[in-house]
């Protein structure tokens, strides 16, 4: 699960990134419409949160072009504009959702959870699979009510894998979505991500859900 | 309170009133002296019959009337009077009508009738005509006399017998005026009738037609009563009432300044409501992330820089409104003194620190050190700080601002450039509204689009001149001008 947040303000740019990073969310963050647009093509994004008012390239336009482009991600208008005719612009060039600034921080990040379950036709916070149950709200994995210590990017793996059930991912999908866009890539991360993975589940004594394509990537059936 | 419809209605009634009542007049007065000449006529036309009838005969007048063939003379309902005296005074005769009472003798002359109005017997009023004539000679006799000339001499003839004979009749005839002057009646009635009805149509046409004609006047009050706050987009239709379109117009030119002034202060304070959600967002954010984050204390620390940040934007923001609402309210007033222009755009660069320094964005102060200027020094800095901050706001990474100053006519021109890629010729008129901002140019970072329009109002107030170009290289010029060197 990966985020894109294009906001202009430096300041909010970094309080956001500060609380979404502690947050657990993997994200990229542009500064203008531009930007944001490159982001978009070049990644793929389950949620991108779009301010309206930027430099270069502004939101409703870069909405539009996203949409022609048959992004699929779920996108969150976050501006001041707070009139009825300016949401409903929004929501009718094709946004998901619309907030209003100022907002509160904690409803910003439930409304993007709410978004990805949506992103992935899931229409409850918690997704079973096999004996384990995956909590996106909570972003905690258990075994009858037994939470398996996890680290945010091992959860966001496990994450990654039970929202595309069946489908295999590759090892640098799977790398993209865990690390924003200007980190370096370490060659092995993955393999150790899903070792440790197997290893927490197999000390609660649940059955193994990681299953290995070799020379594809990883998948949970 | 006057209306116009009651003395317009006053007006024309009093005004046809007078003029009929003249008309009236007139025709009464010709019709009387007409009907009373014809009355005249016929009473002389009658007592030139009765004098045919009188003859001289041999020194003897005879008077051959049959009372029978005219039996006005005789008849006991409204009889007509005659009387002939003889010059003496002696009655030669007198109508049966009369019976012992006598018509007055006038003093006339010979065939020059003289009318009078009299009392009748039996209360009547009427009129008597009475001259005095010569009665004719027998006309046998003359012919007797003279057969054979008689065609030719009769003129002669009787102006002899006229010079000759010297006896004269005096004749009066009297005539009751009851046909007259029920006439004189029925016309009186007629045009008295005539004149009231007319007047009464008139003021029934006269109301309705200023009525009717003020239905655009009345209109229009009703339009304008729906008129308000909450209307100012509704307009006076047009009238066709040639009076009333200045009005309308004027009306309607009035609502048009009114409702720019409501949309300009609804914008404004939409603006100030969306100018300051940003900040407040911004310092919303920070302080949930750092309150569910206490113990990341790098994190909280590097959040009071940003803070500091926001409250020196909201101050201008706040500083800029409340210095527009004072000159808006006229409230503030000019000092002027001598001051160093050099060093207070320097101290106000100084102020700019960490952004320009982050954007690379440096000022090239052109000012001779030691400018000295002769104006409002605090109000003055307020106009250099906002064009100093919309330079930096609209100037691209690495770029330089410019500052100097023309001296053009003994007086100071000062002007400020910078690089703006996207700014385009037809933004200059627009800059100087309050809050308008190119987004699409707008730099990284909070900027209240009041500033240039304070810059605006500020100079207004400081008699200078403020004008805004972009040449073809997209390098965009604020110039100041009217400023006194001191």
């Amino acid at each position: 699960m990966k985020i894109l947040i294009v906001e202009d303000s430096v300041r909010l740019r970094r309080a956001l990134s500060e609380g979404f990073q502690r947050s657990g969310f993997v994200f990229d963050v542009a500064a203008d419409g531009q930007q944001g647009s490159i982001y978009a093509r070049t990644f793929e994004y389950d949620v991108i949160i779009l301010d309206v008012m930027l430099p270069k390239l502004d939101g409703l336009s870069l909405l539009k072009r996203l949409r022609n482009q048959q992004n699929i991600a779920q996108i969150l208008i976050l501006s001041a504009k707070d009139g009825v005719s300016d949401r409903v612009r929004g929501l009718e060039l094709g946004a998901d959702d619309y907030m209003v600034k100022p907002f509160a921080f904690d409803e910003l990040v439930a409304r993007v959870k709410t978004l990805v379950r949506r992103r992935h036709q899931i229409k409850q916070s918690a997704i079973e699979v096999g004996q384990l149950t995956i909590d996106t709200a909570k972003r905690q994995a258990q075994k009858s009510g037994q939470v398996i210590p996890l680290t945010p990017a091992e959860y966001n793996l496990l994450e990654n894998l039970v929202l595309r059930r069946g489908r295999v991912l590759s090892k640098s999908l799977l790398q993209s979505w865990l690390s924003d866009s200007s980190s370096e890539a370490v060659s092995n991360v993955i393999e150790v991500l899903v070792s440790n993975l197997r290893r927490k589940i197999r000390r609660v004594g649940a059955e193994q859900i990681i299953q290995t394509k070799r020379g594809f990537g990883y998948y949970v059936e | 309170m006057k209306s116009i419809q009651s003395r317009l209605t006053t007006f024309i009634i009093l005004g046809t009133a007078v003029l009929l009542l003249a008309a009236g007049l007139i025709i009464d007065r010709r019709l009387s002296s007409q009907l009373e000449g014809e009355f005249h006529k016929n009473l002389l036309a009658k007592a030139m019959t009765l004098v045919t009838l009188s003859e001289h005969d041999a020194g003897e007048i005879e008077f051959d009337l049959d009372e029978e063939l005219m039996p006005e003379f005789k008849r006991r309902h409204q009889p007509e009077y005659f009387q002939l005296w003889l010059a003496d005074g002696e009655v030669l005769r007198k109508s049966t009508s009369l019976g012992n009472a006598d018509l007055r003798r006038l003093n006339v002359g010979l065939d020059e009738p003289v009318f009078t109005d009299l009392n009748l017997p039996g209360n009547r009023s009427g009129q008597a005509v009475s001259f005095m004539f010569i009665p004719q000679t027998d006309p046998d006799e003359e012919d007797e006399q003279d057969v054979s000339g008689r065609e030719e001499e009769r003129g002669e003839l009787v102006a002899d017998n006229a010079s000759e004979n010297t006896i004269r009749v005096q004749i009066s005839l009297a005539q009751g005026r009851e046909d007259l002057d029920e006439l004189l009646l029925t016309m009186r009635t007629t045009l008295l009738a005539t004149f009231l009805i007319l007047m009464i149509a008139l003021a029934a046409l006269a109301r309705y037609s200023v009525s009717r004609g003020l239905v655009p006047l009345k209109n229009m009050t009703r339009e304008v009563a729906e008129l308000d706050a909450s209307r100012l987009h509704m307009r006076l239709a047009g009238t066709e009432t040639e009076e009333l379109t200045p009005i309308t117009q004027q009306l309607n030119g009035l609502l048009d300044r009114l409702e720019q002034a409501f949309q300009r202060e609804k914008r404004f304070s939409g603006n100030v409501a969306h100018e300051l959600r940003t900040p407040i967002s911004e310092l919303r954010a920070i302080a949930e992330v750092g309150k569910g984050w206490p113990e990341e204390r790098d994190m909280v620390e590097s959040f009071f820089g940003d803070l500091v940040g926001l409250a020196d934007d909201m101050e201008r923001t706040v500083v800029n409104l409340l210095m527009l609402a004072r000159l808006d309210a006229g409230t503030q007033e000019v000092k002027q003194e001598p001051f160093d222009l050099t060093e207070l755009v320097d101290g106000i660069w100084k102020r700019f620190g960490a952004e320009v320094t982050q954007r690379e964005i440096s000022l090239d102060n052109r000012l001779k050190p030691g400018l000295m200027v002769q104006s409002d020094k605090d109000k003055l800095k307020l106009i250099l700080i906002n064009v100093l901050y919309n330079a930096v706001s609209y100037s691209p990474t690495n770029s330089e601002i410019v500052i100097e100053a023309n001296e053009i006519e003994s007086e100071l021109e000062i002007a400020v450039s910078n690089k703006a890629v996207n700014l385009s010729e037809s933004d200059l008129p627009m800059m100087f509204e309050r809050f308008w901002r190119k987004d699409q140019v707008r730099a990284e970072g909070n900027h209240a689009g009041l500033g240039l329009s304070l810059v605006k109002a500020l100079a207004e107030i400081l008699n200078l001149r403020i004008k805004a170009l972009l040449d073809a290289g997209h390098r965009f010029t604020l110039s100041l001008s009217g400023l006194a060197p001191a």
